[in-house]
């Protein structure tokens, strides 16, 4: 017990000593989660939108009226007959352009079809599914009038006999940063404690400190609980500034238990740890170390951990390989216990394999750790 | 000019040197592309859906049929009463629940207006406001159908009225591939990954 608090004083000493990296560790996932937190917003409204009329009738009109009434599109433009609407989309001043040919009233007063086109910049599928949903909806609404209208004049009930009655749970706003934040907090924590433990020991190896180390009266678990415990600390420091952030800026609450949350973040953190400590036994620069990392924590943290893409719709063999990131497990406990209020109970598989996960991470580091002392 | 390519042939020793960084370079690249231009998807189809129908009728079943056929929805799962559905949502086992109460045939059959209930978990809030817009498209289809069916039965005239028919031309990417707009990122975060060789906080490289 007693070279155990030697080993993390001395630690602790030499962070102090380097306030720099400190601030850095830190910092910088508050300040990432700002940035990435107003810049990540998968949110749509106000898409600028043009419209071209030619048929310029009365039903014409209240087609247009319902698309600029609505808070998801702004209009922009209204490009007369003949213009050229490709160049619109071209040279990005509008997003969407919608056109309604000629005769369109006549058309619908016939009891025809209308075709009316809406020329859209698919580049972001995203949002421009999300923009076609929207007009999809407007334009039906629009004929369910029409249809409400027709019954009326023969006289009869001209409701919809069917009725979708939606119910949202969570994020009843449908705000999309709810959702995004568990995810950067996933995201930042794990390249932080990767890094900073796989450094520090690298550091050690790089100025030849390590040797010392070896020599000293330690033992394995000693020196590998030592080097981490320090950053287990900051880290959690850093996990307190980014969820004060989060409250401050972007309103994410957390309603489920506090202490689930506390055992959770020290879980993941305890596997991320591990992970640092087993690419600084591998590495042997301070380069290295920090080059594998990065690619080995934060790329599967952000692409394979649903923070953004969802798991269920990638390939099989890649939902096999997403089983290996442990982001995959924390950002389901960490949405459930932010967004929907719940405890750590509800999701003990994924408690499980964060356990799993720290104890396969860390006995595989020892066991490379020893190895080399032998 | 030969001092530059003397600094030039230097980097390149200097690299060529660091065995362990040349896969890391050359290879981590490589084998990142694939993995993650797989995993950058962010389509909304077969979205988990538990089913709650109390009703057990043709007319339920139909409607279940419809949302199945649409290909936006996958049946994860069954249960009684609506209350399951939120246990689902919370593990994050399905995403939707639609819930068909009791008398929804009787509703339809008669003129009485009948309504089925959907569970949105709207954490993940732009996929389920894809779904939500997926879902509200085959219940108001399903709806004209049964309002059509009922007025011929009626032996109404058959309606004239004319409807606005949107056509969509989607530029760049007409196929909304999400893939085509996300890889291109991917790509350029894996090689803003590969030019930082060295940490911003050590203190000798």
């Amino acid at each position: 017990m007693k070279r155990l608090r030697a080993v993390v004083l001395k630690e602790v000493r030499q962070v102090r000593r380097d306030p720099f990296s400190l601030i850095m560790l830190i910092a910088l996932p508050a300040f990432m989660l700002v940035l990435y937190g107003f810049a990540l917003n998968f949110d749509v409204r106000h898409v600028r939108l043009a419209v071209q009329d030619r048929d310029r009738s009365a039903a014409s009109r209240e087609l247009v009226a319902s698309f600029t009434h609505s808070s998801y599109f702004d209009l922009v433009a209204t490009p007369a007959a003949g213009d050229d609407l490709n160049a619109l989309l071209e040279r990005r001043v509008a997003w969407a352009v919608l056109a309604i040919p000629e005769g369109h009233g006549r058309d619908l007063a016939a009891g025809r079809a209308a075709p009316v086109q809406l020329l859209l910049d698919g580049a972001d599928s995203t949002t421009a599914q999300t923009v076609l949903g929207y007009a999809r909806a407007l334009v039906s609404e629009q004929n369910a009038s029409l249809v409400e209208a027709a019954l009326a004049r023969q006289g009869r009930r001209a409701e919809l006999p069917l009725a979708l009655e939606p119910r949202i749970l969570f994020n009843p706003e449908l705000e999309s940063t709810q959702f995004l934040v568990p995810g950067l907090i996933g995201f930042l924590l794990m390249l932080t404690a990767v890094l900073s433990t796989a450094l520090s020991v690298v550091r050690e190896k790089e100025r030849g400190t390590m040797e010392q180390l070896r020599v000293a009266p330690l033992r394995t678990w000693e020196l590998i609980l030592g080097k981490t415990i320090p950053y287990l600390g900051i880290s959690l420091v850093a996990t307190f500034i980014i969820l004060l952030a989060a409250r401050g800026l972007f309103g994410v609450e957390i309603r489920g238990p506090h202490l689930d949350l506390l055992v959770a973040v020290l879980l993941y953190l305890f596997g991320a740890l591990g992970f640092g400590l087993l690419i600084s036994t591998i590495a042997d620069t301070q380069a290295l170390a920090f080059q594998a990392g990065l690619i080995a924590s934060m790329l599967p943290a952000i692409l394979l951990s649903g923070f953004i893409f969802q798991i269920r719709i990638m390939p099989a063999w890649l939902q096999v390989v997403s089983y290996m990131v442990p982001a995959r497990y924390f950002l389901v406990i960490l949405r459930g216990i932010i967004l929907k209020g719940e405890g750590l109970a509800s999701y003990w598989p994924q408690v499980g394999a964060l356990v799993l996960y720290g104890v396969a991470t860390v006995a595989l580091a020892s066991a490379r750790l020893a190895r080399r002392e032998a | 000019m030969r001092v530059l390519w003397r600094v030039i042939v230097k980097e390149f020793l200097q690299i060529r040197r660091d065995r362990k960084m040349i896969p890391v370079i050359f290879v981590a690249p490589i084998v990142q592309i694939t993995v993650f231009g797989f995993a950058v998807n962010t389509d909304v189809t077969n979205v988990p859906t538990v089913l709650v129908d109390q009703d057990r009728s043709a007319s339920s079943r139909e409607l279940v049929y419809r949302f199945v056929e649409s290909g936006y929805f996958e049946i994860v799962g069954g249960g009684e009463r609506a209350a399951e559905v939120d246990r689902w949502l919370v593990t994050s086992r399905a995403q939707l629940g639609l819930v068909i109460g009791q008398g929804f045939a009787a509703a339809l059959a008669s003129s009485r207006p009948a309504a089925v209930q959907l569970i949105v978990d709207g954490s993940d809030a732009s996929s389920a406001n894809v779904a939500l817009g997926y879902a509200s498209s085959v219940t108001r289809e399903f709806g004209a159908l049964v309002q059509e069916r009922r007025l011929r039965a009626a032996g109404a005239p058959p309606l004239a009225v004319g409807q606005a028919v949107l056509v969509p031309r989607v530029f760049y990417n007409p196929d909304l591939k999400s893939r085509w707009f996300y890889v291109p990122a991917v790509l350029a975060m894996i090689l803003s990954c590969a030019r930082r060789r060295s940490a911003p906080w050590s203190s000798s490289s």
